[in-house]
């Protein structure tokens, strides 16, 4: 099972499932050309709504992240090499706030709440211009 | 399967009324001559209690061995079948019916061959107008309790049953009907082994009240709510 | 096809002068896994059982496949495409697993023997064993397997891991999420489970004293709802008229939380500008979701 999801945290499935993915075609767990899991398996493996997956599945094919060949499956894109220069940009920048936020005296729960507090309102916004 | 249903719901009820109908029929078979009539007495009353006991409506599961009290779960998974509730009803009673119409026919044809004392004064066509007066009537009967069913809980369709049965039993001895129409004692004393014919009337009116109290039931069954 | 599996308006029934439904109002979109929710005695056995035929409503319409379950002759047709698993898991106590399969076979022209086989290996039921002497797990699981090989295309499930243990929770749930992946069977379930429900449902509806209270797609509701929490220097004196959006107001003490529906910004914006005041946003779960609308009704 490659993936795994929490159902108590309160980041959407679909975007843990986008993160999931990246993160396996970034460690190299997955390799570009290769096959995704279907829907169904995932949905069964993590029980959970294939709705869901397919949405996430949707989300990282407009990413580009992947390719969705009609009858065949779900295929990991050539191109995604990508985003793992953004993520490790992204990583030294995380890296960096946490060592500052660190610095204040914060504990690592009191941080993350802080995260997960920009992010809601951060989603909120972007739902409305939507 | 509905009639894989009754049959498993039926058959230890079914062993059972014909351990019960064996005892007075042995002990009527012992009896002397004059005796036949009570014979008939005993055993037509038995042969009833079989009418009531192997009724049922089809919708609630009968438990051989425990009562359900209420609602049994599997009632609901009973009505969310593919199948209307008349059919329901229709098969479990049919196949009551004609579990009742088989004791009958075997025990007195048991009677018949085991005692002499059965068979004097009587021809083998008489014994078929018996079989077929008891049968009849039993029906009526057996109607009777499958309606009953419908509405009340097993024991207490039984005991229901049987109320109204020595009910109807004091009544007719109280206002006695025409003797042709007695159910009572068209099935004793008036029973087609001493009258050699079948008592037609009587015969009648009970297939017609079968017929009437299984239509009753089907309404019954189709408006209840479970 | 259509859009919607169940279709219901306007749902009315009462028992002995209470009223059970009250104008229930439920669309089930077709090949969705669709959560049921509400207290004991809400009404979900009833609609439940109103679906089935086994009572009739007082009034309001329900359609099921698109046909009206008011007319008689449609439901033989009806039950022939749904499979269900009642609350209590009960089936006939003198039938063995083998013989309950055999009694169900005929009424479905659609049934699948190899299916049958197959599930019951992969249920692990042993065929011999009598229907009482088996868990409540395993019945649930004989249930399905029922629903499965006549190739139902619509599940009704009152509350299906109630009772179970864990594995066979986890069982059941992966058996269901199987079914919507592989054949796009609807699945309609009652449940008391919140957590399981948002694993697996991807719309649902709560019921309040016969009435659908809130209904939608799950991940929309998770979107719309978030919690506000904001901390005071010192208690309140004078009580906030706050902003639309603001959907549950609970005051303790220096702190007030909010469940927030949409509006989130202005509401943040509001609670930041009040003297004194530190505010966080939490995400919601359908358990608080269910919780605050429930008891906002008491």
């Amino acid at each position: 099972m490659l993936f795994r999801v929490n159902q108590s945290s309160g980041v959407p499935l679909y975007l843990q499932l986008t993160g999931q993915v990246k993160h396996a075609i970034e460690t190299g767990a997955l390799h570009p050309g290769e096959q995704l899991p279907t829907i169904r398996k995932v949905a069964e493996d993590l029980v959970m709504n294939p709705n869901t997956v397919a949405r996430a599945y949707r989300e990282l094919e407009h990413e580009g992240i992947i390719e969705v060949k009609h009858g065949s499956g779900a295929f990991v894109s050539q191109s995604a090499a990508g985003p793992t220069k953004v993520l490790r940009k992204a990583q030294a920048v995380v890296q960096t706030a946490i060592e500052r936020l660190a610095s204040f005296g914060l504990t690592d729960e009191e941080i993350r709440r802080l995260i997960e507090n920009e992010l809601a309102l951060l989603r909120t916004e972007k739902s409305r211009e939507e | 399967m509905l009639v894989m249903k009754a049959w498993l719901e039926i058959r230890w009820r079914l062993l059972f009324t014909l351990i019960f109908v064996a005892g007075p029929m042995y002990f009527a078979g012992r009896s002397s001559a004059e005796e036949t009539t009570r014979m008939l007495d005993v055993v037509s009353l038995t042969w009833l209690f079989c009418a009531v006991y192997l009724a049922g409506s089809g919708i609630r599961t009968q438990s051989p061995f425990r009562t359900t009290k209420g609602l049994h779960g599997s009632t609901l998974f009973t009505l969310s079948l593919p199948v209307t509730r008349l059919r329901l009803l229709a098969v479990r009673a049919g196949f009551g019916l004609l579990a009742v119409v088989a004791i009958i026919a075997f025990s007195s044809a048991a009677a018949w061959i085991l005692f002499p004392l059965v068979r004097a004064g009587s021809t083998p066509a008489d014994f078929l107008r018996w079989l077929l007066t008891t049968a009849c009537c039993a029906a009526g009967f057996h109607a009777m309790s499958v309606l009953v069913s419908t509405v009340l809980d097993e024991m207490w369709q039984i005991y229901a049953s049987f109320a109204a049965i020595f009910g109807l039993k004091w009544l007719t001895s109280k206002f006695p009907p025409p003797p042709s129409l007695d159910v009572f004692r068209v099935m004793t004393t008036g029973s087609p082994l001493l009258t050699h014919a079948v008592p037609w009337p009587a015969v009648s009116v009970c297939l017609c009240l079968a017929g009437i109290l299984f239509l009753l039931a089907a309404r019954v069954v189709e408006t209840n709510e479970y | 096809m259509n859009d919607f599996a169940i279709e219901a308006r306007g749902l009315r029934k009462s028992f002995k002068g209470h009223s059970a439904l009250n104008g229930l109002d439920l669309r089930v979109p077709t090949g969705s896994i669709f959560g049921f929710l509400g207290r004991n005695g809400a009404g979900k056995t009833s609609t439940i059982k109103i679906l089935m035929g086994a009572l009739k409503s007082d009034g309001g319409e329900v359609s099921v496949f698109g046909e009206p379950i008011s007319v008689a002759s449609n439901m033989v047709g009806i039950r022939r495409r749904i499979g269900f698993v009642t609350e209590d898991k009960e089936l006939y106590p003198y039938m063995t697993v083998e013989q309950v399969i055999r009694f169900t076979r005929p009424f479905f022209p659609k049934w699948r023997d190899d299916l049958a086989k197959r599930y019951l290996s992969r249920f692990e039921l042993p065929p011999g064993r009598k229907i009482p002497d088996l868990s409540k797990g395993m019945r649930s699981k004989l249930m399905l397997l029922l629903a499965i090989s006549h190739r139902a295309e619509l599940l009704i499930l009152d509350e299906p891991t109630d009772g179970l243990d864990p594995l066979a929770v986890e069982d059941v749930l992966r058996e269901i999420v199987s079914l919507a992946a592989a054949e796009g069977t609807t699945v309609f379930f009652s449940s008391h489970q919140l957590t399981e429900v948002e694993r697996i449902a991807d719309r649902i509806a709560i019921i309040d004293r016969g009435r659908a209270i809130v209904s939608g797609s799950l991940d929309d509701l998770k979107a719309r709802y978030q919690r506000l929490h904001v901390v005071f220097q010192e208690v309140l004196r004078a009580p906030v008229q706050w902003v639309q959006g603001a959907e549950h107001v609970r005051q303790e003490g220096r702190s007030i939380s909010i469940l927030a529906s949409g509006n989130l910004q202005a509401l943040a914006e509001q609670a930041r500008s009040l003297p004194g005041a530190s505010v966080e946003v939490f995400p919601v779960t359908l358990k608080e979701i269910f919780l605050d609308h429930v008891r906002e009704g008491n």
